[in-house]
């Protein structure tokens, strides 16, 4: 491990700053980022400056470099560096950032399964979507304002719509029927502490009068502290004499098996009784009984239990405040988060061999002051992320994670699906490939409730899936841009050519604008004349005979099978 | 594995149209009679059931325990090994028995460990909560069968993958994805294409090969490719049926064992166990439709020809019922049971010891040890029938190393005839 040299002002980027200001500090002092642990390590095998671009923007943007950024990059006129800072402030990141929080708050649903009487049926779609990413837009928003993640846990605020703030009763700012998600406070008083004071979260983690808010506790602890009890080496040893509450009571504070858990857990579960249980039933009581902040709650706790609040065996007064305060000051919070982040980066199953790594993007997460942005930026530069293959210099350990490719989420699909062609599978709003548990799930993704992490295997299923997206979505670049007339500014795949000139009187044509596909489609810098524009030429032809001459619909073969090839699938 | 191999197995695919010589060979042996899988049908009732509605037939008369109207019944050759039946609301139950119990063992007092509904089906499908570990169709599918088409079918009910998710296929959007209904090239088109994406895979695989990289994802990628021609090549005898409903998931089912396409399926049993009201009627009701289902789909199986040329295909197909938990022993102010963490299952089929009851229950409801040499309740046992040992059983049968996957747990082995 190597320590780290504490990093000047410049690279904090604290918004108020003057620009010119901010200017000429980065050019007087040296960024934190520009010696990333672990790069120029000779170990591995690193992906050339186009492959680079490619892997950056898939993981950062869900899409696919600019024909002219890989120009840039080819030519040597853009640094991949260059482009890591302007992905890092696109929307595209920030949409992915709600996937990428996700894969540990589990919150994203397409349903809600209680309190019908509520709200309108027709409405249920919309109120999942915003119920499920509450807690997934707090992730968002602290990026995207660049506030340290540690408010996860402490934002004295929430977020949200104008749809999640009428169905749990938050004040919204914006107008009426607004989507954006806006800072925004709960109306009954309750004291905000970032996620865990979100209705949203524990619409999603019940619990009951048997469970006590445990289960809730642990997901508390697994989510922020990569704590998860359940996964704890205990040895049981007990049977309860009648099944009676007391018994349970009585191992939980006693029976050393069940302490090994809940020595810690029960001390969490103390700061949880301001909350409600459930949710239960369909009745707007049910959802009125669930919907209230007691704050009275923890008094009740106390007396019922006869136990008081803690943190991990520190004393605490049971507010959901002092939680957040514990789990922010917690070293497991930025070691979990950097942790988290570089699993996600490099697809791998992260674990004790990596934490000297760890260790080392935990100390840059830290010194950034919990900045999301630093800590992402430093794990896209280490020579690890890049890798595709190892040097004899590597040892077993760190080869174990380096892959000849990364295999493309059903989530990542979605969106280069719609970067390169326009269109989506499934609504605009909610395309399939990422709401969708039915096609998610054989692609490798998962719905939170019984899939809960994701899986990275090629599988036919996964390439099936993948088959059927790039038919749909080159079916409705057909309809939409080869048989409509949309002006040629809202076209996306069709830029240089119409679709609808022959392809032998218009050869050159026709071939550039192939060549232009195969840049944006696979990074590769590939010509009009290259053997590869040639072949997929010919193949356009070969299917003009076998549809019968029709031009536009030997387009849309050619546009699927493009869509298909695995190096869209492996990046 | 070289690059040799790769471009065999590519070459193969695009020159043979996409029928590879594997492809062939696994229905061969499925039909010919060379191949001797064993088959596992799970199926899961959920909500949790109320044990003493069929399979805890001792609680009658009891002040502790709330049992409905019915009556018990001998199944097995010992006096103690009943069911408990109302023959006027659910006369499925006596119809099953009466076919099937001599192939039927009935497990009772399996402690469960929780009253969560998510944790409980977590520990009966996989022995486990929070581990991320594969259910036991899947431990089976990707440890005996991860050559087959569609190893383990996940047609309804809960599904735990871990990190084992390629074996598993979802029966309802498999149907959608191989048979789609809108745009798709026809199968001239189809086969230019096929060529030359295999063209590109080759291109991927020898790259990474120079790479140094072997094994691992390289092979993983030839083999889902090869797989994935497999299964567009079979488009036609994979259809598993746009039926929905317990029996015909089931027939689906049986019809994946016995053309050699998978080894294990999971389906939902028919209705909402989770009765905190009105707990009789509803649990009676499921059970009658849960058994009526269950006849079809065991006839079914006695009545198929095996893989192995001898025997029905239910000599080598065993049918699992399971359930998250079990419910209170007394009914609630609402006429419904809560959660209670001690719950039964029950087995059907090849390697199974029928006509048999293991393990039981108190007068209140609490699991009791048992002797895991004769599988009864024991009071003077140490050891506890909970799912891990069921699982285990279950592993041995498919003739897996039980203790490699669940170092430690004994096998309930009583529950097994091997002889079979």
């Amino acid at each position: 491990m190597s320590s780290r040299t504490p990093q000047p002002l410049g690279f904090k980027r604290r918004i108020h700053l003057p620009i010119w200001m901010a200017i000429v500090a980065c050019l007087v002092f040296q960024p934190v980022n520009a010696e990333p642990p672990l790069s120029d390590t000779g170990k591995y095998e690193l992906l050339p400056d186009t492959q680079y671009a490619v892997r950056l923007a898939v993981d950062l943007l869900g899409a696919h470099p600019t024909v002219g950024d890989l120009e840039a990059i080819a030519g040597g006129t853009l640094t991949t560096d260059e482009l890591i800072e302007r992905y890092l402030d696109d929307e595209r990141f920030y949409h992915r950032l709600l996937w990428i929080a996700n894969d540990f708050f589990l919150t994203e649903r397409t349903d809600i399964p209680f309190f019908q009487e509520t709200f309108d049926d027709e409405m249920e779609e919309e109120l999942a979507a915003s119920v499920g990413e509450e807690p997934l837009r707090l992730f968002q928003y602290l990026v995207s304002h660049d506030l340290p993640m540690t408010e996860l846990a402490t934002a004295p605020y929430t977020v949200a719509d104008s749809t999640l703030a009428k169905f749990w009763g938050i004040d919204y700012p914006g107008p009426e029927g607004g989507s954006e998600w806006m800072k925004c406070h709960y109306m009954d008083g309750r004291p905000h502490s970032g996620v865990l004071s979100m209705q949203s979260f524990y619409f999603r983690y019940d619990s009951t009068a048997a469970n006590k808010q445990r289960g809730r506790a642990n997901h508390i602890t697994r989510i922020f502290l990569d704590d998860n009890h359940f996964q704890r080496n205990v040895s049981l040893e007990f049977r309860l004499a009648n099944n009676r509450e007391s018994d349970i009571d009585n191992a939980v504070r006693y029976n050393p098996g069940c302490l090994a858990c809940h020595a810690s857990l029960e001390g969490i579960v103390g700061h949880l009784q301001a909350v409600q249980l459930g949710p239960v039933g369909e009745s707007t009581q049910e959802f009125d009984d669930f919907n209230v902040y007691s704050h009275q709650g923890i008094e009740r706790w106390q007396l019922i239990s006869e136990r008081v609040p803690s943190y991990y065996g520190r004393p605490s007064d049971g507010k959901l405040t002092t939680l957040g305060k514990y789990l922010a000051n917690d070293p497991r919070f930025s070691y979990t988060m950097a942790k988290r982040m570089l699993a996600a980066m490099v697809q791998g199953l992260v674990d004790h061999r990596e934490r000297e790594l760890i260790v080392e993007l935990d100390q840059i997460f830290r010194d950034s002051e919990f900045r999301l942005k630093d800590l992402i930026r430093a794990i896209v530069k280490t020579d690890l992320y890049r890798a595709i293959g190892v040097t004899e210099e590597a040892s077993e350990d760190e080869a174990r994670l380096v892959q000849p490719f990364r295999v493309i989420t059903p989530e990542q699909m979605a969106t280069l699906g719609y970067d390169l062609t326009g269109q989506t599978w499934g609504s605009k709003a909610r395309p399939s490939l990422e709401y969708d548990p039915s096609y998610k799930i054989p692609a490798g993704g998962y719905d939170g409730i019984i899939i809960d992490k994701r899986s990275h295997a090629i599988t036919p299923m996964l390439l099936l899936t993948y088959q059927r997206h790039a038919e749909a979505i080159a079916d409705d670049v057909y309809d939409f841009e080869l048989r409509g007339d949309p002006p040629s500014s809202e076209k996306t795949v069709f830029t240089l050519a119409s679709g609808k000139e022959d392809p032998v009187q218009y050869q050159t044509l026709v071939k550039t604008q192939i060549s232009q596909m195969c840049k944006r489609f696979y990074g590769q810098m590939v010509g009009p004349s290259s053997v590869e524009v040639g072949e997929l030429y010919d193949l356009l032809l070969d299917f003009k005979n076998d549809d019968n001459g029709s031009v536009t619909r030997a387009w849309r073969d050619l546009l699927s099978l493009m869509l298909r090839d695995p190096r869209i699938y492996f990046y | 594995m070289d690059r040799r191999h790769f471009l065999k197995h590519l070459s193969a695919a695009a020159a043979g149209g996409l029928c590879t010589p594997s492809f062939h060979r696994m229905f061969a042996w499925a039909q010919q009679g060379q191949d001797n899988p064993h088959f596992f049908m799970f199926v899961f009732a959920q909500g949790g059931w109320d044990i003493t509605q069929v399979f805890e037939s001792d609680k009658e008369g009891l002040q502790t325990v709330d049992v409905p109207t019915g009556q018990r019944t001998q199944f097995g050759s010992n006096v103690t090994d009943t069911f408990w039946n109302d023959p006027m609301g659910r006369p499925a139950v006596t119809q099953f028995f009466q076919n099937f119990g001599d192939r039927t063992a009935i497990l009772n007092g399996v402690f469960v460990r929780t009253l969560s509904h998510d944790l409980g089906r977590e520990t009966v499908m996989t022995g486990s909560t929070g581990m991320n570990k594969a259910d036991w169709p899947t431990q089976i599918a990707a440890r005996k069968a991860s050559d087959r088409l569609l190893p383990n079918l996940s047609l309804s009910g809960p599904n735990f993958p871990g990190n084992l998710g390629g074996v598993t296929t979802s029966g309802n959007t498999f149907n959608r994805l191989l048979f789609p209904s809108g745009y798709s090239p026809d199968t001239e088109v189809e086969n230019r294409m096929e060529s030359y994406l295999n063209e590109k895979l080759n291109g991927l695989l020898g790259e990474a090969m120079e790479m140094g990289h072997e094994g691992g994802r390289v092979e993983e990628l030839d083999r889902g490719y090869l797989r994935f021609n497999e299964i567009k090549e079979a488009r036609n005898t994979l259809n598993l049926g746009g039926g929905g409903g317990f029996t015909n998931q089931g027939l689906s089912a049986v019809g994946a064992f016995q053309n050699g396409i998978s080894v294990t399926a999971t389906l939902r049993a028919p209705g909402g166990y989770d009765t905190h009201g009105d707990n009789d009627a509803q649990q009676g009701n499921n059970f009658q439709n849960t058994f009526m289902g269950l006849n079809q789909i065991v006839t079914e199986l006695a009545n198929r020809p095996g893989t192995t040329g001898t025997g029905s295909l239910l000599d080598q197909t065993t049918v699992c019922l399971m359930s998250e938990f079990g419910r209170t022993p007394r009914l609630n102010g609402g006429n419904g049971k809560d959660h209670w963490p001690v719950t039964s299952m029950m087995f059907v089929g090849a390697g199974i010891n029928g006509g048999k009851v293991f393990g039981g229950t108190d007068e209140r409801q609490n699991y009791r040890n048992v002797d895991y040499s004769t599988g009864l309740p024991d009071d003077s046992s140490s050891i506890e029938l909970a799912t891990p040992n069921v699982g285990a059983a279950l592993l041995t049968l498919a003739g897996l190393d039980a203790n490699e996957i669940l170092p430690g747990e004994p096998v309930f082995s009583p529950l097994l005839d091997m002889g079979a």
